[in-house]
């Protein structure tokens, strides 16, 4: 069976017992509609080049229902250190976990709603229908966080994978609405056992009221194993701010799907990827942020480290529309191969209607930076340290500027485990 | 101490330093002045080892051995230290690091045992005050958001921690103000000493007002072509280089 036979086999299984509070029936017979009318990406797709998709042959669309005590189990397992001052949501194949969650629920001016209606048409109209459009058709739950105006809060939201993909899938879902001038920093985490091969689809849409700052930081390290998708809506509003910080470094196969529309006046977006590879790992993110407001601004930037005969994937895509005078785009996309079969592919795109923009980008994909090199070794240091030393900054040059120090050391620690060999005592010392 | 012969080198395509000669005996120290692109930063860099900086003929004799054999981290352990012109930044190691581990691969080349932390750290914070450097500067990534002149400070900072025989200081000076300017030159003149030498690269003769040199060379067309006392620096700010470099083609 293909799958996209399987997909609709699949939904027909389930679609009864989906909750209609998240997404009415006949809401999620569209969403389907949409996968099934465009068809699963293939690699011919200039977007999807670099997505491996064959694995989609291998998994199974329904979601879990209901989460057992096994689950359970193995999700307390992977918890990591709770961060001081966050609230704590966790789910386990996309389902609330009361018993793992810290969960003061409406407060501060937030509320919180963990079974909350999830958008029909999400994802319908971003860089790709498919992936958004799968997870309205079988999310059983979602996330929502809603900030009224000049909120303040800090929340984490944990998703954790435990079931094969071959069993079953997991649809993380979250909706956040900031009000204006309100501030919220949330902790997004993708986490899974070491080996395990899930398979999950995740739908992030946030909306960003006027003069409200969100900082959003997304760390994905699920199991060497596992399939991955995530789509990412993102609507910011007149002089308010976002900040997306993203860490990969899990998956066998994982691809990100980005649109943030700079919808008012003076709106701004400063998005870091950090991403570190190894093995036959395959990631790639495909980003596509639009101007649409006059005074709108956008910094950007990404590392990849690609060891072994991984490949790593940028496309940062940004469209300057016609009533996006005087706005200013700035793009730094770098890739670092570090395995003899190893692959890097980053490109910057600009799509500029407009005049009076200031729009610069830079890629590069290699070496180690000369300069640095000749630096270290001028001051004596071997020659294999000041590799590795040159890793470590090239990959942790973005995580520095996370503001939450407890997540910083968490994601160092976590980038050490990924180093080997003489790297691996370098990183050590320096966490 | 250093002997250089007959040193050709090439960078890309381009010769530089042509037949260049020169000796600086242990425990003096030597200005390079010139005009811009006379070859004094090519020289710096031949010295401390920078790849693309390549020696077709001549040789440099580095307390008896051969410097151009050794690789450039093997030339830093041996003793040699260059102070960059545009230190280079690199976020994500910091500059504790980066001293200690420096300070403990010169250690290794020496036959000594690595420096504990504790000690290292009383040592660093010595130098730092001297230098009128902020503790937080540690914990930093190298050099990096520093000024300009933090960053030549940082250079001095880590020579003064690497303790080397041969200090290559280019263009120190360059970017300071005079205030920096008197910090740099004290953390120079307090290496001064009879078993080590420095080589001060420098465009102006500003510099040399603090740091008084026992030799001043004048580098043109990648040789030297005139050399002198201290004074002839005072005489290079005021008649500038022209009389010299009629003078030696004459």
């Amino acid at each position: 069976m293909s799958a996209l036979a399987r997909l609709a086999s699949d939904h027909a299984t389930v679609a009864g017992s989906l909750p209609v509070a998240v997404v009415a029936r006949d809401g999620r017979e569209a969403a389907l509609g949409v996968v099934t009318a465009l068809g699963l990406p293939g690699g011919r797709e200039e977007n999807w080049r670099y997505t491996s998709l064959r694995p989609l042959d291998e998994v199974r669309f329904v979601p879990q229902l209901s989460i057992d005590a096994a689950s359970v189990d193995q999700a307390r397992s992977l918890l990591p250190d709770p961060l001081t001052g966050f609230d704590r949501y966790v789910f386990i194949d996309g389902l609330f976990a009361a018993a793992l969650s810290a969960d003061p629920g409406s407060a501060r001016g937030v509320s919180i709603d963990t079974r909350a209606p999830l958008d029909a048409a999400f994802g319908q109209d971003g860089a790709d229908a498919r992936f958004g459009a799968l997870a309205v058709a079988f999310a059983p739950e979602a996330l929502s966080i809603t900030a009224a105006a000049s909120a303040t809060r800090d929340i984490e939201v944990l998703f954790i994978a435990t079931r094969q993909g071959t069993e079953s899938a997991s649809y993380p879902a979250v909706t956040i609405h900031a009000g204006e001038h309100a501030r919220l920093r949330v902790v997004e985490r993708h986490l899974g056992a070491a080996h395990s091969a899930t398979f999950s689809n995740a739908a992030i849409d946030l909306q960003i009221g006027s003069a409200a700052q969100v900082g959003h930081v997304r760390v994905q390290q699920l199991g060497a194993e596992a399939i991955h998708f995530e789509t990412l809506r993102v609507e910011i509003g007149a002089d308010a701010g976002y900040t997306l910080d993203t860490v990969a470094l899990g998956a066998r196969s994982a691809r990100t799907t980005l649109h943030a529309r700079l919808a008012g006046h003076g709106a701004r977006i400063g998005y870091a990827h950090s991403v570190a590879l190894a093995d036959t790992q395959v990631n790639d993110t495909y980003a596509v942020i639009e101007h649409a407001a006059p005074g709108t601004e956008t910094t950007q930037d990404y590392r990849g480290i690609a060891a072994g005969r991984s490949r790593v994937a940028f496309n940062g895509h940004v469209v300057m529309r016609s009533g996006a005078a005087k706005s200013a785009s700035q793009q730094s996309l770098r890739s670092l191969l570090a395995g003899p079969g190893a692959e890097a592919d980053v490109r910057p795109q600009l799509e500029i209607y407009t005049d009076d923009v200031k729009a610069s980008h830079g890629a590069t994909s290699g070496k180690l930076d000369e300069h640095m090199l000749f630096y270290l070794l001028s001051r004596g240091i071997e020659r294999r340290v000041a590799q590795s030393l040159l890793k470590w900054a090239f990959l942790t040059g973005l995580v520095a500027r996370i503001a939450i120090p407890a997540l910083r050391m968490q994601i160092e620690r976590a980038f050490a485990q990924r180093f080997t060999g003489e790297d691996a005592a370098v990183a050590q010392e320096l966490v | 101490m250093l002997k250089i012969e007959n040193l050709h080198v090439t960078v890309g395509e381009r010769k530089v330093l042509n037949g260049l000669t020169l000796e600086v005996p242990t425990g003096e120290v030597h200005a390079i002045m010139g005009p811009n692109g006379s070859g004094k930063s090519t020289l710096a860099y031949a010295l401390a080892g920078r790849p693309g900086y390549e020696a077709t003929q001549g040789r440099v004799l580095y307390d008896g051995q051969d410097l151009l054999a050794l690789p450039a981290e093997e030339r830093a352990r041996a003793g040699v230290f260059l102070g960059f012109q545009y230190p280079v930044e690199i976020p994500g190691v910091n500059n504790v690091y980066l001293l200690k581990a420096a300070l403990n691969a010169r250690r290794k080349a020496a036959g000594l045992t690595e420096i504990d932390a504790f000690e290292f750290l009383e040592f660093v914070r010595g130098r730092m005050k001297f230098m009128q450097m902020d503790e937080s500067f540690l914990s930093r990534g190298v050099n990096e958001s520093f000024s300009g002149g933090e960053k030549k400070r940082n250079e001095i900072l880590q020579m003064l921690v690497l303790e080397p025989r041969l200090a290559l200081l280019d263009e120190t000076d360059s970017g300071l103000d005079i205030d920096a300017m008197k910090v740099v030159a004290q953390g120079i003149n307090s290496l001064r000493g009879p078993d080590r030498s420095i080589v001060l690269v420098t465009h102006y003769q500003r510099l040399l007002d603090h740091v008084r040199p026992d030799r001043v060379h004048v580098l043109s067309r990648g040789r030297i072509v005139h050399s002198g006392g201290p004074d002839l620096a005072l005489e290079l700010e005021r008649r500038g280089y022209d009389w010299v470099l009629e003078a030696s083609a004459a």
